[in-house]
């Protein structure tokens, strides 16, 4: 399955989530891997903890470089030998491939070119091949990167590879609004998918939602509110709930849901054990909900038609 | 890499063999890479067919036994770029290279690209010969100046070189994107049963002579045979055989021989590479069943497509002449590739067994 990750705003969670879904899904014993399409900023290296790709790799063999033309094939950085995190060295038992395409330091956006989109074509269907999960993170809006992929995959080649997306947003009004117009607003992801040949219904029901940084009235961290606050904070909750499913990307498109976290809110990375049980930094709920959602993401039933 | 012009071919083949060292010495370069088919079920032989004839009308060699098997015919690619040098001595190369696409037992997909080098031969700097002269001599690279063979081979055979970036001569490359044609067949459903890694076989065949510096300190899990009994190169003689396990998808063979005939040389190499891809994607299925294993007697479900789609196939050595045995039984002495399969397929059978038992239990309770 290629899984591609968008967001209409810039600053979503879009790729802390994604990293962290990647490699959870790699924990539970899939062959994973993980493409930084965001060639403006490159961030899923810094994300993953891996040095040599902070901001993207240098030496031009990154995926920027790849979809140019300059080299024959992208860097694949086998992320058991390169995340800087103790507890993920050795590769723990059982777990399948994690693997990081790394973007290029100092990209940036580009125009879509004919050979571009051959290239790209070929190498989605190559790690659809090789890989059970192929994320692949996407800058935020109607990118170019956006274009590209939306192009590649209504080709006869990709046609038969199964692809999905999934949108962030955060939990306001604002953002709520803007990512049902990403996915089936005018020139959304349904609606350049089908000028580009994709079937619309069937682009449509492959479009699901993932909400970040929600707080949950309901936990511990709001414990200490006033009465006011409390009921204040439930209020707006239901009208975003109201307003979510208004916009048509209500309960029934929703993959998941991750709760505000102090470490995240803070800094970029993966949420482990460890960082839950022995640092008592993160939030169990953080942790649960995105193994919940990784299982998710590789569970077919979440991704039956409506 | 340029690429100058593409002809078709279909038999002629830059058939000969490596001359003594010395006067024009020859370097026998190609990559190998493996993968699965993109299909739910084993292909029939009309379906392979289909694959592998990637120009209308191409003619398709076929064979039955032991193991289905088919090959597209050798397809010529022109080349005009530096050819890869250890030192890094930039020195350009001119001719063609010959690459082929196969599908073994319905399943397995390959690509290979090879070329033989000739350094020092004839053609000096800055007299060109035209394209006919290359195209007549499908599969040979020219190459003015002086260059060693050990520096070429060495050169090719790093796995730094392949995929850029650079203008080098990239096999790897010209495989590469063989191997997406053929998977990116409309015959295919892209449903393949499991996910597993391509492997890149790289490979040298060099005149016998004095081994090479640093040879037999090559890296991880490698193994250098001395098939020589005498040091006299007879015809049809295999001196010597590295092969080092770069990582995990990469590996290199350095043949010494003389005398060996290179059509087959490369049919050694692609068989090897379909068995090491076996034992590679077969070890890696096995090893996370072992920690993930349902328990209860159940069957890791990881097992059920190796079991069905890739244990009949391991038949090696089955397609090579008598004359390259030597490179077998050299490396199967050294690496014991049967003997892991066969420790595998019985760990996989005992698991299989287990299961059994555990279903007769569960019918008589
Ligand atoms: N669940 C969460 N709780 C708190 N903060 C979060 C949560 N998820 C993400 N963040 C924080 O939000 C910020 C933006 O996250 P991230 O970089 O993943 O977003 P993005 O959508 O990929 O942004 P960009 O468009 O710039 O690529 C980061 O500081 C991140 O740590
Ligand atoms: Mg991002």
């Amino acid at each position: 399955m290629i899984l591609f990750a968008t967001s209409d705003k810039g600053g979503t969670g879009r790729s802390v989530t994604s990293c962290n879904v990647a490699l959870r899904c790699a924990l539970q014993g899939n062959d994973v891997c993980y493409l930084d399409f965001d060639f403006g900023s490159p961030t899923a290296g810094a994300i993953l903890h891996v040095d040599a790709a902070t901001r993207g790799l240098d030496g031009g063999r990154g995926l920027h470089s790849y979809l140019e033309g300059s080299v024959a094939a992208p860097a694949e950085l086998d992320l058991w030998r390169h995340i800087e995190r103790a507890e993920l060295r050795p590769r723990p038992a059982g777990a399948g491939r994690l693997v990081l395409l790394p973007g290029d330091e100092g990209g940036g956006e580009f125009p879509v070119d004919d050979e571009m989109t051959d290239r790209c074509q070929r190498l989605l269907r190559r790690l659809a091949e090789e890989f059970e999960l192929v994320i692949v993170d996407l800058s935020a809006g109607r990118s170019y990167a956006l274009q590209l992929v939306l192009e590649v995959t209504a080709r006869p080649a990709l046609r038969a590879v199964v692809t999905r997306w999934l949108v962030f947003h955060r939990w306001t009004r604002q953002h709520i609004v803007a990512a049902a117009g990403l996915a089936y607003g005018e020139h959304g992801i349904v609606d350049t998918g089908a000028a580009k040949g994709h079937h619309r219904d069937r682009l449509h029901d492959s479009v699901r939602f993932v909400r970040t940084a929600v707080p949950d009235p309901d936990s511990s961290q709001f414990a200490g509110l006033l009465p006011t606050q409390a009921a204040w904070l439930q209020e707006t909750d239901a009208e975003l709930q109201k307003l979510a499913a208004r916009q048509r990307i209500g309960r029934s498109v929703l993959l998941g849901s991750v709760p505000l976290d102090p470490v995240l809110q803070w800094r970029e990375q993966l949420i482990l054990d460890s960082d839950v049980w022995t640092l008592r930094i993160a939030n169990l709920e953080t942790s649960t909900a995105l193994d919940a959602l990784a299982k998710s993401v590789l569970d077919d039933e979440s991704w039956e038609g409506l | 890499m340029a690429a100058q012009g593409e002809a078709q071919r279909a038999d002629e083949r830059g058939a000969g063999i490596i001359p003594a060292a010395g006067a024009g010495s020859c370097v026998l370069v190609g990559e190998v890479r493996t993968g699965l088919l993109a299909h739910s079920r084993a292909l029939t032989e009309p379906e392979a067919t289909g694959i592998v004839t990637l120009r209308p009308g191409s003619q398709v060699r076929v064979s039955a036994r032991p193991v289905p098997h088919c090959v597209s015919p050798d397809l010529t690619l022109g080349v005009h770029c530096p050819v890869p040098s250890a030192s890094g001595a930039r020195r350009d190369g001119l001719g063609t290279v010959l690459s082929r696409a196969s599908v073994t037992s319905g399943r397995l997909v390959q690509a290979s690209t090879h070329g033989r080098i000739v350094l020092g031969g004839a053609r000096s700097a800055g007299r060109r010969r035209p394209w006919a002269h290359h195209l007549a001599h499908p599969g040979m690279i020219e190459v003015g100046g002086r260059l060693s063979v050990d520096d070429l081979a060495d050169g090719f055979l790093s796995t730094e070189t392949g995929d850029g970036p650079g203008s080098t001569l990239d096999l790897g490359a010209v495989c590469g994107r063989l191997l997406d044609q053929a998977q990116e067949s409309p015959f295919l459903d892209q449903k393949p049963p499991f996910r597993a890694r391509r492997t890149r076989f790289r490979f040298a065949l060099l005149p016998c002579g004095h081994p090479a510096v640093g040879e037999s300190a090559s890296r991880s899990e490698s193994a250098v045979a001395d098939t020589t009994s005498g040091r006299s190169p007879v015809p049809g003689h295999v001196c010597r055989v590295g092969f080092v396990v770069a990582d995990e998808t990469v590996r290199t063979l350095r043949i010494h021989g003389s005398g060996l005939d290179l059509v087959s040389v490369v049919g050694l190499c692609e068989d090897l590479a379909l068995h090491d891809w076996l034992l590679t994607t077969v070890q890696y299925v096995v090893t996370g069943s072992r920690v993930r294993a349902g328990g209860g007697g159940r069957l890791p479900s990881q097992l059920k497509p190796v079991i069905d789609h890739l244990l009949h196939v391991w038949m090696p050595g089955a397609r090579i002449g008598e004359e390259l045995l030597p490179v077998w039984t050299g490396l199967e002495q050294r690496l014991g590739f049967s003997r892991q399969w066969e420790s595998l397929v019985g760990w996989i059978r005992d698991q299989l067994a287990l299961a059994l038992l555990a279903s007769l239990g569960d019918g008589a309770r």
